[in-house]
């Protein structure tokens, strides 16, 4: 509840972060590929060694962080597409106001009723991707709605910040 | 979460309670501490005492400090004494004055709903007043109820010199317990 305030703008940077992501899987291949291989002497302190370059374990180190990346890379894809897909479906006028209050972090005003509409539609593919990996999610905390009544608003609020 | 609480700093609890609760949806980290210390003491208040701070800093219309990132109000401007005197028929003296003692009272609720809020957090210094903190204290060797060694204090600011106390070891709890017998408080780390 308290940690959808940046969510909606986290998912409109969607489309940068799989750039970054794909830069970073570039840069991890000139890494591995530019250092020494060849079998070389070192000096430590039982004497001069000879040491080779592992290759059984380097290559698997490698492919692990390469799978880790491209992992991400997917997951992040498939959230996009989902998003875009639900954007699609909302009038025009909307989109644009959720673009500029969330992404430009412009003021403008956007309905309530719009914002939580959003915010489910982004916890919903969160579970579909957890449940991709077999992860259980928790139950998130329902928003806490008050009554005009000021003495029962303050017991509500106390329920929900108890110690 | 301190050990005494001036009269301004209760009014700037108080100035925050309507916006606490209109934003309840979407607070930040720090908030939502306070409005646990907030809630929970406000609640052990009585109604005739409640209704005094009420009128005076939950029924107002003017909002202060815009927030960009999350385009809200956090605090609200209180209405005068004397308007809420005259709303209430009584004097705008004697109403300050009531109000100022309510005032109080809650700044003392607040010192101990504090303690019990720290009580469940796991890392904690330990002060004797507001000035002193602990710096060094040796851990007991048996199981006797009594000090050995000397306690060591500062009156430094920083927080490197104060000694951390970690409540999830079954020993420290017996030390704390033990120099909060003496009259040592705990303190909240941040």
């Amino acid at each position: 509840m308290f940690d959808d305030l940046y969510m909606i703008n986290s998912y409109f940077c969607l489309p940068d972060k799989i750039k970054e992501l794909k830069i970073a899987r570039k840069e991890l291949e000139t890494i591995f590929y530019s250092q020494n291989m060849a079998t070389r002497t070192e000096y430590t302190d039982i004497g001069i060694v000879t040491r080779a370059f592992r290759l059984e374990k380097m290559v698997i180190e490698h492919n692990m962080a390469q799978e880790l990346l491209n992992k991400r890379i997917e997951r992040n894809e498939l959230r996009h597409k989902y998003f875009t897909s639900y954007l699609d479906s909302l009038a025009e006028t909307d989109v644009k106001r959720l673009y500029q209050r969330h992404a430009l972090n412009q003021n403008v005003f956007v309905t309530e009723q719009l914002e939580e509409q959003t915010i489910d539609e982004i916890n919903e593919i969160e579970t579909c991707i957890c449940l991709r990996e077999g992860i259980f999610v928790e139950e998130k905390l329902q928003k806490v709605e008050l009554t005009d009544d000021f003495e029962t608003n303050l017991d509500v609020l106390t329920q929900l910040f108890a110690i | 979460m301190q050990t005494t609480y001036r009269l301004s700093q209760i009014q700037y609890f108080l100035r925050q309670w309507k916006m606490l609760e209109a934003n309840r949806n979407q607070l930040m980290p720090n908030e939502i501490k306070r409005a646990k210390l907030l809630f929970n003491s406000l609640s052990q208040l009585e109604k005739e005492e409640l209704k005094l701070l009420k009128e005076k800093y939950y029924d107002t219309n003017n909002l202060a400090n815009f927030d960009k990132n999350r385009k809200c109000y956090t605090t609200a401007i209180p209405v005068n004494d004397e308007v809420v005197a005259y709303k209430l028929n009584v004097e705008s003296f004697d109403y300050s004055n009531e109000r100022r003692q309510v005032e109080r009272k809650l700044g003392e609720i607040m010192i101990e709903t504090g303690q019990k809020i720290l009580k469940t957090e796991e890392r904690i210094y330990l002060a004797i007043n507001p000035m002193l903190h602990v710096k060094h204290v040796d851990f007991p060797c048996d199981d006797s109820d009594f000090i050995t060694g000397d306690i060591v204090l500062t009156t430094s600011f920083l927080n490197d010199e104060k000694q951390v106390f970690n409540m999830t070891d079954p020993l420290t709890v017996k030390l704390v317990t033990r120099l909060e017998r003496c009259g040592f408080k705990r303190v909240a780390i941040n």
